[in-house]
């Protein structure tokens, strides 16, 4: 009989030990998971109010309004840079702006002196956590 | 919703233009001088190493924007 009590007793406790594993995992992945979606910056471009320029006065200028949905301590907007941060040429750039707040820029024809071509334009953003990625 | 975008430069755009204007000047005046011809011409840099030609009629009219050099063919 005892030894029946003691055979129960330490499956529980193997039970419980693997309970609380669980329970530990479970808390790591949702924390890991909210760090994911909250930490770094997510940027999105509202509206581009040119998506092709030229040299003409009042023709050659594209405002950009982007958001971010974490607050950031600076930003950048990079011509042809591979979705890369700190590459290709740089079209704008700022200090400190808050989360879910229209943001704007201009990009002009002078900036762009690659030539006559394409370009692509990614905007980032930057915080505690680091730079947002090209979405 | 993306963070990026593409956004076309078309210059050359602006170089018709500017052709279309030195055309109708040369028709207007054709004796005018060159240095009057060039007074005309906004230059941008953007503008730089851009050949462009206009055909007037049998004539064609040849802009070198870069060396600033204007002639008939």
């Amino acid at each position: 009989m005892i030894n029946i009590w003691r055979r129960c007793n330490s499956s529980r406790l193997i039970s419980g030990d693997l309970t609380s594993k669980v329970f530990a995992g479970i808390s790591q992945l949702i924390a890991n998971a909210f760090f994911e979606i909250a930490g770094l910056p997510v940027i999105t471009l509202q509206s581009e109010s040119r998506l092709a320029i030229s040299a003409v006065t009042g023709m050659d200028v594209s405002n950009v309004v982007f958001r971010s949905s974490e607050d950031c301590d600076q930003w950048e907007a990079r011509a042809d840079g591979n979705g890369q941060v700190g590459v290709g040429l740089l079209v704008g750039s700022g200090g400190s702006i808050n989360a879910n707040q229209d943001v704007n820029f201009d990009v002009e024809d002078q900036e762009l002196t690659n030539g006559d071509k394409v370009y692509s334009i990614d905007v980032f953003g930057h915080n505690a956590v680091g730079w947002s990625s090209r979405i | 919703m993306n963070s990026w975008f593409y956004l076309i430069l078309d210059t050359s755009e602006s170089i018709r233009r500017e052709c279309k204007a030195i055309v109708q000047l040369l028709i207007a005046k054709p004796d005018i001088s060159l240095k009057v011809l060039k007074a005309n011409i906004s230059i941008n840099p953007l503008y730089e190493n851009v050949n462009s030609s206009v055909n007037v009629g049998q004539s064609k009219i040849i802009i070198n924007v870069s060396g600033l050099k204007l002639g008939l063919k």
